[in-house]
């Protein structure tokens, strides 16, 4: 009979009280290691879509809806920027990269991006299959696109208008698809695009006419189209002073910068996910004093039991590893418990997510998971070290002369 | 065998047993009479390495039991010295073959349930091999324990008020089988009690006064 054996043992002849220790320890680590992967993607996700992106320039509004729109084509942009400006902008000699964006269209809510060949190099893509667009209607599809939608290349497909929903479908034009990207691991694996005349051609450039809830690409005149906006890329670090106020002070459209914003958004992100963290170390105490509690209770019932062990020539070493060993499975299990259930939780959550830029991955594993072990574990001793401190220490003529 | 010379116990300020010398050869049974009270249970503690009396010198089998370190002395304890209590006290998790692979590995012998299944089987327990301790009689218990103190062939079987808990037929059967299983493992047997029942079977008896 191993220690092992003997703790084991012990603790399942009261399997309530050890499910309920390993309960409470699982939900505390497995909101932890939601936490952890949650927090860790996201903000490698926000790192990853706007690497080098310095600047985008749109239409006056809120600088974070811009930067959602533009970069992680999440929400609504904040209008339209006409192109006159615009390409003026593009000239600036602060500037050494501006990518125009044209957005308004969907096809089953994956985003149409009109673009030019600059987004290309911005964002480093690679072909899979086929070649990128050049004409109007023909359209580069993202890797995961093409797995979710079925696309192959010589496939043609009608847009529909809006960002999120097929409706009002833009029936006189079909776009092919000419290409297929390679996986980029970041927002351009769940886009479609395509060059901006292509997305001005939908919104009425032939006449087509029709209501504009969004407030995106608006009914356009061959003189003054527009873009939805611009990203930039700098030519110097002498540009991040100047360049923005410029844009703010003396043109109609506002600049925003993605390292700022992206900060702005996780900071607020950040005290939910403080305030769950908070919850969850408050459940992992409440698990440790419950494991204390537990073996506490039992060695009073057990102190015969010890005695007895100590009788047959266990050291009182030996019955102190017992005890400790009882906190450090109860612990484990639920450690173990818990992160596999982190897992589980956040793919399921990943699953049910609508935008599949932002998705989350359950089955990532992360070496900070080792700490929530090496918590558990710390927990598990603990817990355990009053009661295993008065398992060594007492006094078995004592107790046995008592019986 | 057993040597004490000169023990004493403070057992409380101002309180001090005092043990007259006793010498126990190899294989003799002998019986411990005293009245509830007299120290029966202090002697056997300090007999066993239990407690260690204030003041005096325990020898067995020529080993100073007090001069080992407390680990030495409860392997010491493991191997050469079986106990059995009033009360049997099994580890109730265990079932009783588990309870009795304690007894071996506590002591820090090899594990066998050959010897295991023999030992029982001389108690006439081998049928409850996979029972839980819940599961038996008093009686049953009794015999389980005794097999848990003879498991290891002690040299010392050392039996504290074995009887006082069960009725004239149990307590006649208890007594004939330590005897028998201290005789069959070639242990030296003391037994403590207050029990007027079981005198007759000894000739060698230690009073406590």
């Amino acid at each position: 009979m191993s220690p092992f054996n003997i703790s084991w043992k012990n603790l399942w002849s009261k399997p309530l009280n050890a499910a309920l220790n390993i309960l409470l320890i699982a939900f505390g680590t497995g909101i932890l290691t939601v936490l952890l992967l949650a927090s860790t993607q996201i903000e490698d996700k926000l790192e990853k879509n706007s690497k080098d992106i310095d600047l985008v320039v749109g239409a006056k509004g809120s600088p974070l809806q811009l930067i959602l729109s533009s970069i992680y084509y999440i929400d609504f942009p904040t209008g339209n920027i006409p192109m006159k400006e615009a390409k003026a902008l593009m000239r600036n000699p602060f500037v050494k990269r501006a990518v125009p964006l044209a957005l308004g269209d969907n096809y089953n809510g994956v985003r149409i991006v009109g673009t030019d060949s600059n987004y290309i190099s911005l964002y480093g893509l690679k072909i899979q299959s086929g070649r990128f667009w050049q004409a109007d209607l023909e359209a580069t599809i993202g890797a995961n696109v093409a797995k979710a939608q079925n696309l192959k290349v010589g496939d043609t497909f009608l847009g529909g208008h809006g960002l999120t929903e097929m409706k009002d479908e833009h029936k006189e034009h079909a776009y092919q698809v000419v290409g297929i990207l390679t996986p980029q691991h970041n927002v351009t694996d769940n886009l479609i695009l395509t060059n901006i005349s292509s997305v001005w051609k939908m919104h009425g450039d032939e006449g087509e006419e029709h209501p504009d809830q969004n407030n995106n690409n608006a009914t356009d005149h061959d003189k003054d189209r527009e873009f939805t906006s611009l990203l930039i890329q700098y030519r110097s670090p002498m540009a991040v002073a100047m360049f923005p106020q410029m844009v703010n002070q003396t043109t109609t459209m506002q600049a925003a910068s993605p390292a700022q914003e992206s900060t702005r958004l996780f900071s607020l992100i950040g005290i939910g996910v403080d305030t769950l963290q908070w919850f969850a170390l408050l459940i992992m105490l409440i698990a440790a004093v419950s494991v204390f509690v537990n073996l506490y209770n039992s060695l009073k019932e057990r102190a015969y039991d010890l005695a007895i062990m100590r009788t047959l020539g266990a050291s009182k070493s030996k019955l102190f590893f017992i005890i400790i060993l009882e906190g450090l499975i109860l612990t484990l299990i639920g450690t173990f418990i818990g992160i596999a259930l982190g897992h589980g939780i956040l793919q399921w959550i990943g699953s049910y997510q609508e935008s599949s830029q932002a998705r989350i991955n359950g089955i990532l594993f992360i070496k900070e998971e080792f700490y929530l072990l090496a918590a558990g574990l710390l927990i598990g001793i603990i817990a355990a070290i009053i009661p295993a401190v008065q398992a060594y220490r007492s006094n078995i003529s004592k107790i046995l002369a008592k019986n | 065998m057993i040597s004490i010379q000169s023990v004493s116990h403070q057992y409380a300020p101002g309180q001090v047993l005092k043990f007259a010398d006793w010498q126990v050869d190899n294989g003799e049974q002998w019986l411990l009479l005293g009245q509830s009270g007299s120290g029966k249970t202090t002697l056997l503690h300090i007999l066993t390495g239990l407690l260690n009396p204030t003041g005096g010198n325990i020898k067995i089998n020529g080993t100073s039991l007090y001069q080992l370190s407390s680990k030495k002395l409860d392997e010491f304890r493991g191997q050469h010295i079986g106990i059995i209590f009033q009360k049997p006290h099994l580890i109730k998790s265990l079932n009783i073959t588990e309870n009795l692979l304690l007894a071996q590995s506590f002591a820090g012998l090899p594990t066998s349930k050959k010897r295991i299944e023999e030992v029982l089987d001389s108690l006439a327990m081998l049928a409850k091999k996979n029972a839980y301790p819940q599961e038996l009689s008093q009686g049953q218990l009794q015999r389980v324990t005794i097999a848990r103190a003879v498991l290891n062939k002690p040299a010392l079987l050392i039996a504290d008020e074995p009887t006082s808990s069960l009725d004239d037929g149990n307590a006649a059967a208890v007594l004939a089988l330590l005897k028998e299983q201290s005789e069959l493992n070639r242990a030296t047997l003391v037994v403590a009690t207050h029990d007027k029942r079981v005198k007759d079977a000894f000739t060698l008896t230690y009073h406590l006064t």
